[in-house]
């Protein structure tokens, strides 16, 4: 039982890193961009945000809570929504191909992310824990976590995992309900009647872009904080769950409130390699983690050829996914 | 029921505009790569200047010697432009190899996966294929043979394994229209896992995979190179051969593309789905071919680092070009001429950052600075590309703007649109 | 009576071409005021600057009597201008109502599906539409559609509507409730625009009809006043009694013959409903309809890009008398067996040419397996480029410049071209006058002409009754995929046609 919690645990605390960048990423592509950047855009975040947070806790005896949690969030929040700027300028106004965009942004994010993480490391590659960082973002619910089983396995997380749920269920709300989110969706669908009838198509993918690049650089940040418990090290798979929140986004069909069952299951198909073998008391032969870790990869590529091969059109990605738009003119 | 809202007040009509220019001159298109480029220089100068200090130009002479290095007894240091070709090798290869995919539009991303599954192909033949051979291996006079078939069968299965890995989303691409880069963005994954898969088979205990035959030599291209009886340190080389595969790969991309039967079937499905389907062009089976083909090349790609460069099989085989070289592939508008340039470009760069990091110079110009720079330097281009097909138009009164609103149409990229949505 | 809208001295121009030359035109409120002329006269152009989609060059828009600038669909809104476009601008996978009141601010935060439903039902009532707010768009018919792009202009409080052509791909019946429609809103005060170059609707339907000819308003005419002939001598300009030269048909040849044939298109519609006819050499076979009764599928299933069902026949005879079975065949394999097919689909640039290559390239479309080289052999297309280039006078700077860059003429003489090159026996053509202004239409006409005297059995698929009558020997009329009829184009006239045309009542696919 107690292997099973901490599976769960951990495939909960994966969840939420990958269920906010996927958002992000349902974000982008509502608005027609096929932002391939997110594992770049969370890893640079993660630095940044565990930059800032360091320097802080460096400069002050007793640092306070709420300039923490402020400090780590924020920063996270405006790197991604810059990045998301640069996305936005090149891949709306200056019409870049999208793909190429992304990629580069990706490789960027990361070797970027490197880069400062080595400069602010001096050097050394030894990042120090910060302590009170840890406290905060990893402290569970009070009273409620004490529930025994329960309490370990549904209130035990740091507070950004409820911040994400109360996100994903907002974002599903603002798709569904939202006079907004359904112009944002037609902005995706199709751009050329979302012109039509007056939509500044620029401005929603800008914004959009922005929003959505900003989350998935808050699912870097919890990345470092939470999971990580507030240190850094530069090999760290911060890379491979944004690739992985990429593959969701298509696992859930585009649909925000599937992330809360779809990503705690990639959490759980992720660690299953360290955990299952133990459970089922069968020892693990080699290679047994690559063969599981393969699962969302596949289960992703089932999805995706499923969907193809039946047409749903519920189940599609956004039309205009990945095209420019310009105005017809004649 | 909704009130119209009567305001006097309108909205102005936004004081920039872009239109299409199609009567650009060729020195316009050079001003407008030059300009662009120039700027993605002078920022990255900048960020040498603003983060490493002192003379960034100083900076520039430890990024030119990351490739040619001058060495005390005079001329260049033949392990660092070695070092240089076999990264512009693996990169241009790759770029060339997915060229046929993205003429057609076909957005295959999966070049990674493609080159590592090739090298893990030709890495399990030069593993298990002496056993195999193990009585031709132990006589002096087949020994030679043996082992030219070994590396014949490495080579061949690794441009199958790749073209395998490839023809799997172009089937599915070509069956159900299922979407290409999200499909070979996963199939990437499944291949690194393998390779990760695979080395911890072969390594057992050990801490590391190590070299494959490290003491037989068996299945490794590059000792033909070596014992092929040259003086020249750059013919026995082990870039020698692949640099000559690769100019080859060059002209034959080209005239592929250009020039034959198939590569005309590869435009025309590209330009138009329905234009093929009407000209008679079976068109999944043009998918199929010609994305099987992108897969085969990566593969034998991959074939050449593990048994000429490298002897042994990583998650890293492919040096992270497998995404490099679609940037590539993209900036040179898929010209395999250009992808020369850029491909020298990017490793240039690569290579001088790491010497530059190397060289001490300044504690925060770590390796990872060329990251920024080739970033700058892809931005520069793009914006270079956007000048050369648009004219930005700026206006001051409104007075003007309804004289600028006049010119320029936007035709060219209705159509551009028309076409990529086609694209089934 | 009032004056909604008036348009001072408008122009606009595209490149080289002036779209609209110093327009002036006065809207009446409350009127239903048609917009006739040729394609390409200039009326959609003009109409796309009043909603804001185009911005005029020079000259001004006044409405209740102020100057405004329209420099976006929303500006037009903000006026209470709205407009129906030829392609309907709907989101798919929306519903009715999400589509209707996409964009509007005045929603609110939320959207409160409930009312909106409501709303879009009052109206409806009103108006005497049928709708269902919640049923998405993708699994409406055309008509549907038409409906939802209506109600999303009057959901926003627009009173000055626009529709280009909407009749176009309506069948009578539709076409007959829409118009019930337009005359309900105008009793409710609003005004009416309509372009078309349909003389009977305007004669049926408008008040007023203000008629333009490249680019320019001829004339204003109170409809009361007007009959066919005034208007068409109007339209075309100079009196131009639709003369087609026109030789007596071989009819002793039979190219094709067609029986049985059905198709059923991915989704289990049945696209054409058991097809009989044959087709002759030295014949022009017209086929009218409605758009969308079942041509393209037609044409589709002869030249093999589509599959017919079990059961169905098409033979093909050729010059030796052989016949072969095209039912089951690719194009390519049709190819092969030496039956020489020549088709000109409608869409130019996206099915029969490829936009990016030259003349050259183009004419490789048809001729570029020839050889059993490797390589592809440019000298004969290169000879034969040049060849279509002098006979049918194609401007162009060079036989390698793009097609996408030449005008629509010079594109469909470069398309036909290539297809009459490969002498065939039987050639197939889709709208090949479509856009195009009369010289080239008759140079077109002309051409198929050529081919009959021949002795090429040619196949014109058309959408203008007058040129069908004046053109073709015979018209095979569909209607929702069935052949309604076969009549002989000398002795009909366009009312047996027109009936054919909407002869089976109950339409339409779901």
């Amino acid at each position: 039982m107690d292997t099973f919690i901490t599976w769960f645990t951990f495939a909960v605390v994966y969840g939420t890193i990958l269920s906010i960048s996927a958002c992000g990423e349902i974000i982008n592509e509502k608005a027609g961009h096929l932002n391939l950047g997110i594992p770049g855009i969370m890893y640079l975040s993660g630095v940044v945000s565990y930059i800032a947070t360091k320097a802080y806790e460096g400069a002050v005896e007793e640092p306070l809570v709420i300039v923490i949690i402020l400090l780590a969030v924020l920063s996270s929040l405006l790197t991604g929504a810059l990045i998301g700027l640069l996305y936005s300028v090149f891949a709306v106004t200056f019409r870049c191909n999208q793909n190429v965009l992304g990629l580069s942004i990706a490789a960027f994010g990361v070797g970027f992310g490197k880069f400062l993480s080595l400069v602010i490391g001096a050097g050394s590659t030894t990042y120090p824990k910060l302590a009170h960082a840890n406290d905060i973002f990893n402290a569970g619910l009070p009273f409620l976590k004490d529930l025994g089983v329960v309490g370990d396995l549904f209130f035990n997380y740091g507070f950004m995992t409820y911040v994400v749920i109360i996100i994903l269920v907002v974002a599903m709300f603002f798709f569904r309900r939202t006079r907004i989110g359904l112009n944002l969706r037609s902005i995706g669908e199709s751009p050329a009647t979302a012109d039509a009838v007056g939509l500044n198509v620029s401005r929603y993918k800008y914004i959009a872009t922005m929003i959505g690049c900003s989350l998935a650089g808050l699912g870097g940040m919890i990345y470092v904080m939470q999971f990580s418990g507030a240190s850094w090290s530069t090999n760290n798979s911060i890379e491979a769950l944004g690739w992985l929140a990429v593959a969701l986004v298509i696992f859930v069909s585009w649909k925000p409130i599937h992330l809360l069952w779809g990503a705690p299951l990639f959490g759980f198909l992720f660690w299953a390699y360290a955990y299952l073998p133990n459970m089922l008391s069968i020892n693990g032969f080699t290679g047994m983690t690559q063969i599981i870790q393969m699962l969302p990869y596949l289960v992703t590529i089932v999805v995706l050829i499923i969907n193809s091969s039946r047409k749903k059109k519920e189940n599609q990605p956004p039309a205009s996914l990945g095209l420019p738009y310009f105005r017809e003119e004649r | 029921m909704t009130n119209t809202m009567k305001t006097e007040k309108v909205k102005k009509p936004s004081r920039i505009r872009i239109t299409v220019r199609n009567d650009s001159t060729f020195l316009q298109q050079g001003i407008a790569r030059g300009v662009t480029f120039l700027i993605a220089v002078a920022i990255s100068i900048l960020f040498l200047w603003m983060v490493g200090g002192n003379n960034p130009f100083q900076s520039l002479v430890y990024i030119f010697q990351g490739t040619f290095a001058p060495v005390a007894k005079g001329g260049l240091s033949i392990t660092k432009l070695n070092a240089f070709f076999k990264n512009f090798v693996i990169l241009l290869g790759i770029a060339l190899a997915l060229t046929p995919s993205y003429k057609m539009r076909f957005w295959n991303i999966g070049g990674q996966g493609q080159v590592l599954i090739g090298a893990l192909a030709c890495a399990s033949c030069m593993i298990y294929l002496p056993g195999v051979f193990a009585g031709m291996l132990s006589q002096d006079a087949t020994k030679d043979l043996a082992n030219a078939l070994i590396i014949l069968i490495s080579a061949l299965s690794a441009m199958v394994a790749g073209g395998i890995w490839a023809y799997i989303p172009a089937f599915f691409k070509a069956t159900w229209k299922t979407n290409e880069t999200l499909f070979t963005l996963m199939m990437n994954y499944i291949a690194i896992l393998l390779v990760e898969l695979f080395t911890n088979i072969w390594r057992g205990q050990k801490s590391a995979m190590g070299l494959i035959n490290q003491s037989s030599h068996i299945g490794w291209f590059y000792t033909i190179e070596a014992n092929a009886g040259f003086d020249n340190k750059f013919i026995t080389s082990s870039v020698f051969i692949p640099l000559i595969l690769v100019a080859v790969l060059v002209a034959t991309t080209y005239v592929y593309i250009s020039y034959t039967k198939h590569g005309y079937e590869i435009n025309v499905v590209g330009d138009s789905i329905r234009t093929a389907k009407y000209t008679g062009i079976n068109v999944r089976h043009v998918i199929r071919r010609t994305v099987s083909l992108s897969g085969l090349l990566c593969g034998l790609i991959g074939f050449f680092i593990v048994s000429n460069f490298d002897h042994t099989v990583s998650t890293f085989s492919d040096l992270g070009y497998g995404f490099t070289a679609v940037i590539v592939c993209w900036l040179s508008n898929f010209n395999s001429f250009a992808m020369v340039g850029y491909s020298a470009l990017i490793v240039f760069l690569e290579k001088g950052a790491k010497n530059l990091a190397d060289s001490g110079y300044s504690a925060n110009l770590n390796e990872y600075s060329a990251q920024f720079i080739v970033f700058a330097i892809i931005l520069g281009v793009m914006l270079g590309k956007f000048f050369m097909r648009y004219r930005i138009h700026y206006t001051f009164s409104r007075k003007h703007l309804v004289k600028s609103l006049t010119s320029g149409l936007i035709e060219e990229i209705e159509e551009e649109n028309k076409i990529a949505k086609e694209v089934m | 009576m009032e004056n909604a809208i008036e348009l001072i001295g408008i122009s606009k121009r595209f490149g080289k071409t002036l779209a609209n030359d110093s327009v002036n035109l006065t809207i009446h409120k409350g009127e239903i005021l048609s917009l006739l002329g040729e394609n390409g006269s200039g009326k959609t152009t003009l109409m796309n600057m009043l909603c804001g989609l185009y911005y005029p060059d020079s000259g001004t828009i006044k409405i209740n009597g102020k100057e405004v600038t329209i420099s976006s669909p929303k500006d037009a809104f903000e006026h209470g201008i709205g407009m129906v476009h030829q392609h309907f601008k709907l989101i798919e996978v929306f519903s009715a109502s999400d589509n209707i009141i996409l964009g509007l601010k005045e929603e609110g935060f939320f959207v409160d599906h409930r009312k909106v439903n409501r709303e879009v039902k009052e109206i409806a009532t009103r108006y005497d539409f049928e709708i269902e707010p919640k049923k998405k768009v993708y699994r409406m018919s055309v008509g549907e559609k038409q409906i939802v792009e209506i109600i999303k202009l009057l959901y926003r409080g627009v009173d000055t509507l626009i529709l280009d052509e909407p009749t176009a791909v309506l069948t009578p019946q539709e076409t007959k409730k829409l118009f019930n429609v337009l005359r309900k809103m105008r009793e409710d005060g609003k005004t009416v625009i309509i372009i078309t170059h349909k003389l009977n609707e305007v004669l049926e339907l408008s008040d007023r009809v203000a008629i333009l000819r490249k680019g320019k308003v001829i004339e204003t005419i109170e409809t009361a006043k007007a009959n066919e002939s005034i208007l068409t001598d109007a339209m075309v300009g100079e009196h131009v009694a639709l003369h087609i030269d026109r030789d007596e048909p071989k009819k002793d040849d039979e190219v094709l013959r067609v029986e049985h044939l059905n198709c059923t298109s991915s989704q289990g519609i049945k696209l054409i409903k058991d097809a009989n006819f044959s087709i002759y050499g030295g014949e022009i076979l017209g086929i009218a309809g409605v758009s969308g009764s079942g041509q393209k599928a037609l044409l589709d299933a002869i030249t093999g890009l589509r599959h017919s069902d079990f059961g169905s026949h098409i033979t093909f005879k050729k010059v030796d008398g052989e016949k072969e079975e095209l039912v089951g065949k690719t194009p390519k394999m049709i190819k092969h067996l030496g039956v020489r097919l020549a088709f000109v689909p409608e869409d130019r640039l996206g099915m029969g040419l490829v936009g990016e290559f030259g003349m050259t390239g183009n004419m490789l479309l048809r001729s570029y397996e020839e050889g059993h080289s490797y390589f592809l052999h440019t000298k004969k297309p290169h000879a034969l480029a040049e060849q279509i280039k002098d006979q049918l006078h194609v401007v162009t700077p060079s036989l390698e410049t793009p097609v996408r860059k030449l005008s629509g003429g010079n594109v469909q003489k470069v398309l036909v071209g290539r297809e009459i090159a490969s002498s065939p026996r039987l050639l197939l053509t889709a709208y090949a006058t479509r856009g195009l202004d009369i010289n080239t239409s008759y140079a077109i006409y002309n051409l198929l002409n050529e081919q009959k005297r021949k002795g090429v059995a040619v196949v014109y698929v058309g959408e203008d009754l007058d040129v069908l009558l004046a053109l073709t020997d015979r018209i095979l009329v569909l209607c929702d995929g069935q052949v309604t009829g076969i009549v002989d184009s000398r002795t009909t006239d366009k009312m047996t046609i027109g009936r054919l045309m909407s002869n089976n009542v109950e339409v339409k696919h779901d």
